[in-house]
């Protein structure tokens, strides 16, 4: 990309700006225009500091970082032009009485938002693996394309596609892993419980 | 040979991801137009950076549009063996499809009296003969009788005297006079809505006129009913769609103090230097170069070239030292 190779920025960009945009949206909510303007500059002053970049993250851990900083400046200067409001539900007696309501046993909300939070696990943990493998085991497990229309779509042939599906397989589980360590042991403490006469 | 290739997934492993992917929906993408005006934006901003220029290009561009204009132009002359009616604007920007006398015009085209500019789905900017800047947005019909003299038939405009051209609009609901100023009129049905967002505007409705001063929106309606006012603000809303048809501006060789004084200008927004030192560097810096982009894409790309950076704060553009 340094070279001036559009080909290298096209590759870039495609590869980096929907994960990118991901990313900040899963931490700054639906406000389009900010959403925006964060991935945007986030992505200039990538492009800017192209030259620093020395490979020691992954290239989108890099963006990551500095989309963190981007979305940790706009939040301070939000929350210097933000005025302090107090809201009813924090009035004290309408608290006691809010915290004393309890939901039914049948609506589980633990249980929804577990599974809830699993889904969204699994999209970050694609978001993080080299674009093609992501993509590939989205095709596959998602739309449930076979690995002949897979390996259409990646333009390779099918041992080639088998092999990427088989390593991002591998890369999704290292990454997964991670991220749900904490997830798996509630899990875990959960089904035993259950099993409890 | 690695042991990736082309083998038969176990069954077991294969049953659990697909029982893991199960409640997964796909990755939502990002909207279109987002995508496209960032693309477009960081394409400009990394050509800048790693050194390209596109002046060649571009000045062959330009002479080859230019002979073939003026080829048009003599070909018309000697078949109709007159002049043409006179030269009101010329096109300095157009997106989509636009018409004018009812054919798709090309930047540099000459608009002529009496000729109906209809936007359709498209938007149009417009250079004066009298220097003025005019811009049209989709759905907007308009024929001027001079340089100065438009009608509005229907949609929206926006006009920028810039160096102090005036303008006269005329619509059913009462003639739009500025008096050096930036402001939008809109027409729809029985409304009348005037918006400034510089300097001051007179709506004259025959009964008498109604002033619109900056930051604020007039509505008036064909009946007898009171001018409605409110507040305008100088950015955004009203204009947003105006700013993204803004003209190009010419940064070879300018300061780029200059060029930050048309970001503002076309903004709305208010310039603000976070030390002596940003002014000074703004005013001994000179550019070099074209570019052709949105006013703030651009803004973030001029900069990128420089030892120059900006924030926006609320209404305000700050630029400050670093990136």
């Amino acid at each position: 990309m340094l070279a001036h190779d559009a080909d290298a920025f096209t590759e870039f960009f495609d590869g980096f700006f929907p994960r990118l945009y991901r990313f900040a949206r899963t931490r700054l909510g639906e406000d389009p225009d900010t959403l925006k303007e964060i991935v945007h500059v986030t992505l200039s002053k990538a492009i800017r500091r192209l030259r620093t970049y020395r490979g020691e993250a992954a290239l989108f851990t890099w963006l990551c970082t500095i989309c963190r900083n981007e979305i940790s400046d706009h939040n301070a200067r939000v929350a210097r032009e933000r005025k302090h409001v107090s809201l009813t539900e924090d009035l004290p007696d309408v608290r006691a009485a809010v915290d004393a309501l309890a939901a039914p046993p049948s609506d589980d909300p633990e249980h929804s938002f577990r599974r809830l939070e699993t889904a969204r696990l699994i999209q970050v943990a694609l978001d993080q693996l080299p674009a093609h493998y992501g993509n590939a085991l989205e095709w596959k497990y998602v739309y449930g394309f076979s690995v002949e229309e897979i390996a259409a779509k990646l333009g390779v042939g099918l041992d080639a596609a088998q092999s990427v599906l088989a390593r991002a397989k591998r890369a999704f589980h290292e990454v997964y892993g991670t991220l749900t360590k904490d997830l798996v042991a509630a899990n875990s403490d959960r089904e035993i419980g259950t099993q409890t006469p | 040979m690695s042991d990736d290739s082309a083998k038969p997934s176990d069954p077991e492993a294969e049953r659990a991801m697909q029982s893991l992917f199960a409640q997964v929906q796909p990755r939502d993408l990002p909207p279109a137009a987002d995508e496209a005006e960032i693309r477009r934006a960081l394409f400009a901003e990394w050509d800048a950076i790693t050194g390209r220029r596109a002046f060649l290009r571009r000045a062959v561009a330009a002479t080859a549009a230019a002979a073939i204009l003026l080829a048009m132009f003599g070909a018309l002359l000697l078949r109709t063996g007159s002049a043409p009616a006179a030269v009101v604007a010329s096109v300095e920007r157009v997106r989509g499809d636009v018409q004018i006398a009812g054919a798709a015009p090309a930047i540099g085209a000459e608009v002529r009296s009496a000729v109906r500019i209809d936007t359709h789905s498209g938007q149009v900017a417009l250079r004066l003969a009298n220097g003025g800047s005019m811009r049209l947005a989709s759905q907007t019909r308009v024929t001027f009788a001079a340089a100065g003299r438009a009608t509005l038939d229907g949609g929206t405009l926006y006009f920028d005297s810039e160096n102090g051209a005036a303008v006269e609009v005329r619509t059913p609901l009462g003639i739009v006079r500025d008096m050096g100023t930036q402001f939008v009129a809109r027409l729809a049905g029985e409304r009348l809505e005037v918006a400034v967002r510089d300097g001051r505007v007179a709506i004259d409705r025959g009964s008498g006129a109604v002033d619109v001063a900056a930051g604020e929106r007039v509505s008036v309606t064909s009946g007898a009913a009171a001018p409605r006012r409110e507040r305008s603000s100088s950015f955004g809303g009203d204009w947003d769609w105006a700013e993204r048809v803004a003209p190009p501006f010419e940064i070879n060789g300018r300061p780029l103090i200059d060029f930050l004084q048309w970001v503002e200008a076309q903004t709305g927004r208010t310039l603000e230097f976070a030390d002596p030192n940003s002014e000074r560097v703004a005013r001994d810096t000179v550019l070099m170069g074209s570019m052709d982009l949105e006013p703030m894409p651009m803004l973030a790309a001029v900069l990128a070239t420089t030892d120059l950076g900006y924030a926006l704060d609320g209404d305000r553009i700050v630029i400050r030292a670093g990136k």
